[in-house]
């Protein structure tokens, strides 16, 4: 394939893993907006979103895309139930403390990632895609009769596909909307802003916090079960979600939704491009180093506010 | 006989966003003078003195410390040429001993543990009372005790200036009166700088008084000068 | 000093001792804690003593590590100045990573030790021609000879690791009364309270940095020397883990702490790994309870409750 075609396939695919990443990063950035705190067992979460997707599919059977439904909407669901409950009884417990936060959710890391290699086993499982048509795209080439369209072999992409960046879309579209438009928004908004005022005005904020891990867990959740049609279940597939949604929430600047968004486009696009042009390998290098420089040198992410 | 001065600021200013906490300062402290720095709550007054040593660094102007311009040398630098800084807010080893807080002051200056280290602790800790209090875990001290703690690490240090912020917040009145006959030995051969609330401790103290308010020096003088000056007290009555 | 001599001394003649007493299969096994102790012990100088945790020090380990290995593979060194390669590879890197990453503190800090360490271990992925990648490679017994002695032979092992445990361990004991020691000690406690002091705490941090670092890769270095094995799994994040893991269960800020962590945890995994193939379970556990209920670990609470005097 030529140059052109063949960056518009990697293009076409980086933006299917940056719409999965910008779920998945919405969620670390939500949590350690209002709580403050770090989960590094957050691609544990995203993790159990996609074995949860192939259990709820295979437990239901039927047509591929009843079983898909039903995944979509209870295996966040359940996730997110975990992850409340495991905020409520030990990341209260020990204050949300920074340190300890991340110690706690490095262990809890294990015992997630552990406990479903011991009923799910080490193999992956796919689980189908509700629908799958290939499309084919078309390039432009200059010929005698000026710009005409032709379609190269081998540039494609799946309905499937397209149908995971129109979903991450709307789901950002509803976020976006939760926490400007409504009254739990605002609770929220307000708890990050000042978690012992928005106490004096009655807020639970305990109750908040337990709320908002669920639902960033249940984000990541999310993600892995629009992906998993694409890619396959398997009891390790969160490293790779958890390293680079830190790039992201990082380069976006903790905290902040909106960076948080531009920087998964641009994340998830750059690493889709150069894993198929040079390696995989070679492009979470560049991110990592570039994340590490970023903190160096801009603590604040790029778009997060400059600490006094 | 001219006093030399030991610490010189010109047009010392410090802002925070669009808040002007210290305006365009100038001040002078002459070598061996105990100077009260008062004025009402929110005049700028810590956040000046920490201008001083160098715990914030300054927006604009230059701070001078025995001749030399030390506006933009760090905190450590500036405690290692003859500065010490008591904290408004306690700020000690709280998990360390007594002994081992004061003897952290002591090693900078003496460069290893010896013999003399455990000797100049002591005496720092005797001149204020806590010997007893040694091998004490410092955060299990009372306040005030602990206020004491940050004295004796001050004096610890045998700094050429002590900066003493709010140092009687917290102490018993016999303590105070203490404390009072400590900084009078103190200054024979130390300067001390002192932000005081406690007007008893002003006037027994200080030989001159600088007033802050709003950032800027409103007044300076004598503690009769300044008790007689209308706007010290309008500044204080007016609020 | 008068008690805590003794009984580090102590410790080192038991493990002499040990040597004669137990059957052949746990000389292996403690000699595998006795390097993995002394990597602790690195990792504890920065946690436990000055309060900076990270979360990348396999890249530290695996600095040594390779340094010894590929001296010995691309540079054809003999075993004792590839060590030695080793220990200059680790310093050299620990002053980098220290000169960078100490210019952010707290959990920025210990996202950046991840993130270099990361870097770290795709670099040894993506230059797999030289290191070998994940597979790793081999350093002979014929290579691994020092003086006439067989460094493979379990009893020689042994003492060479113990050799290498016992240096690290005096020397921290050392380093913990020393001034350094004392001024890392008040950086954890109050760094800017240590600063109003006169103390220039970044000097301190950095070579407080630059020992564990170093120290660390002596370990792996050391590994490699004694188990006759390179490879990019122990720059990964489990062995970044291990010695936080290690530390916290045994008491961080305690000398002998990383040692009793170390073995506890070996012995710990051993027994699950018989049980279940998830055996990485039990450290979860362990990390989670310890952050919960027991924060200064296991000697930590032994300080506290009879010995005050513990170092």
């Amino acid at each position: 394939m030529e140059f052109g075609p063949h960056l518009m396939l990697a293009m076409l695919e980086g933006l299917v893993q940056a719409s999965v990443l910008t779920l998945t990063a919405l969620g670390l950035s939500l949590v350690f907006g209002v709580m403050r705190v770090v989960n590094v067992a957050h691609g544990e979460f995203f993790m159990l979103g996609a074995v949860l997707a192939w259990w709820i599919t295979s437990m239901l059977g039927g047509p591929a895309a009843v079983g898909f439904i039903a995944a979509l909407i209870v295996a966040p669901l359940l996730v997110g139930l975990l992850a409340g409950a495991a905020d409520w009884l030990i990341l209260r417990r020990i204050d949300y403390d920074p340190e300890r936060t991340i110690v706690a959710t490095i262990g809890l890391l294990y015992i997630i990632q552990q406990v479903t290699l011991m009923t799910y086993g080490p193999d992956a499982h796919p689980v189908a895609p509700p629908f799958n048509t290939r499309l084919a795209l078309p390039w432009f080439e200059w010929g005698e009769n000026g710009f005409q369209m032709y379609w190269p072999w081998g540039l494609s992409t799946t309905s499937y596909k397209l149908f995971v960046i129109v979903a991450a879309i709307v789901t950002l579209i509803g976020v976006w909307l939760l926490m400007a438009k409504t009254k739990i928004g605002l609770i929220l908004r307000a708890t990050q802003l000042d978690s012992e005022i928005a106490q004096a005005f009655g807020i639970p904020v305990e109750r908040i916090y337990a709320l908002v891990f669920g639902m960033g867990a249940a984000l990541a959740a999310l993600g892995a079960v629009l992906v998993v049609p694409i890619q396959q279940a398997h009891y390790l597939m969160g490293a790779d979600p958890l390293l680079l949604s830190f790039i992201v929430v990082i380069i976006g600047g903790l905290g902040s939704l909106r960076g948080t968004v531009v920087a998964a486009v641009l994340i998830g696009m750059s690493d889709g491009i150069i894993s198929v042009f040079f390696t995989p390998t070679l492009a979470k290098m560049l991110a990592t180093l570039l994340v590490a420089m970023v903190l160096v040198y801009r603590p604040q992410g790029l778009f997060g506010a400059k600490a006094a | 006989m001219a006093a030399v001065n030991l610490l010189s600021t010109r047009d010392l200013s410090r802002n925070f966003g669009g808040l002007q906490a210290v305006q365009n300062v100038d001040f002078d402290l002459p070598q061996g003078e105990i100077r009260a720095l008062i004025g009402p709550n929110g005049a700028g007054k810590t956040t000046f003195v920490s201008m001083l040593c160098g715990r914030i660094p300054a927006s604009s102007g230059t701070v001078t410390f025995q001749g030399q311009d030390v506006t933009t040398l760090p905190a450590h630098k500036r405690i290692s040429l003859g500065m010490a800084y008591t904290f408004q807010i306690t700020s000690i080893f709280g998990n360390l001993t007594v002994f081992e807080n004061v003897a952290l002051a002591v090693q900078h200056r003496l460069g290893r543990a010896t013999k003399q280290l455990q000797t100049e602790v002591t005496t720092a800790l005797t001149r204020v009372g806590l010997d007893r209090r040694a091998d004490q875990v410092a955060g299990d001290l009372a306040y005030g005790h602990q206020r004491l703690l940050e004295i004796a690490m001050g004096l610890g240090q045998e700094p050429k200036l002590l900066i003493l912020d709010e140092p009687t917040q917290g102490l018993s009145d016999g303590e105070i009166s203490e404390f009072i006959q400590l900084i009078r030995e103190v200054s024979s051969n130390t300067t001390v700088l002192l932000i005081e609330h406690n007007i008893n401790v002003v006037m027994a103290l200080a030989d001159r008084i600088t007033v802050l308010n709003f950032g800027e020096i409103i007044a300076e003088g004598t503690p009769d000068e300044i008790h007689a000056n209308p706007a010290v007290q309008a500044a204080y009555l007016g609020g | 000093m008068k008690k805590s001599l003794p009984l580090h001394l102590g410790l080192i003649a038991l493990l002499i001792a040990l040597q004669f007493i137990l059957p052949v299969y746990h000389h292996g096994v403690l000699a595998r804690v006795m390097v993995m102790a002394t990597y602790a012990m690195g990792y504890n100088i920065m946690f436990g003593y000055t309060g900076l945790l990270s979360l990348g020090h396999a890249m530290f380990f695996a600095a040594g590590m390779y340094g010894m290995g590929l001296s010995v593979t691309q540079l054809d060194m003999s075993i004792g100045p590839a060590f030695g390669m080793g220990i200059l590879a680790s310093l050299l890197f620990s002053l980098l990573v220290g000169l960078l990453a100490l210019r952010t503190i707290g959990v920025a800090f210990m996202i950046v030790t991840l993130m270099f360490s990361q870097t770290i271990f795709l670099t040894i992925l993506y230059f797999g021609s030289v290191t070998r990648g994940d597979e790793g490679f081999v350093i002979q017994q014929s290579v691994r000879q020092i003086a006439g002695l067989d460094l493979s032979d379990p009893t020689i092992r042994y003492f060479a690791a113990l050799t290498l445990f016992t240096t690290v361990l005096l020397g921290i004991l050392w380093l913990v009364r020393a001034p350094t020691g004392r001024v890392l000690i008040a950086i954890r406690e109050n760094e800017e309270r240590a600063k109003m002091l006169g103390y220039d705490t970044w000097r301190h941090k950095l070579a407080a940095v630059v020992m564990s670092g170093t120290v660390s890769g002596a370990a792996g270095a050391a590994y490699g020397v004694l188990f006759g094995y390179v490879g990019a799994s122990f720059a990964q994040v489990p062995y970044s883990i291990f010695p936080l893991l290690w530390v916290l269960l045994g008491g961080a800020g305690t000398v002998i702490g990383p040692f009793i962590g170390t073995l506890f945890m070996f012995y710990l995994i051993d027994l699950s790994s018989g049980i279940t193939d998830a055996y990485m379970l039990v450290v979860g556990v362990v990390l989670v309870l310890l952050t919960m209920f027991a924060r200064n670990g296991l000697m930590g609470i032994v300080r506290e409750r009879w010995a005050k005097w513990l170092p």
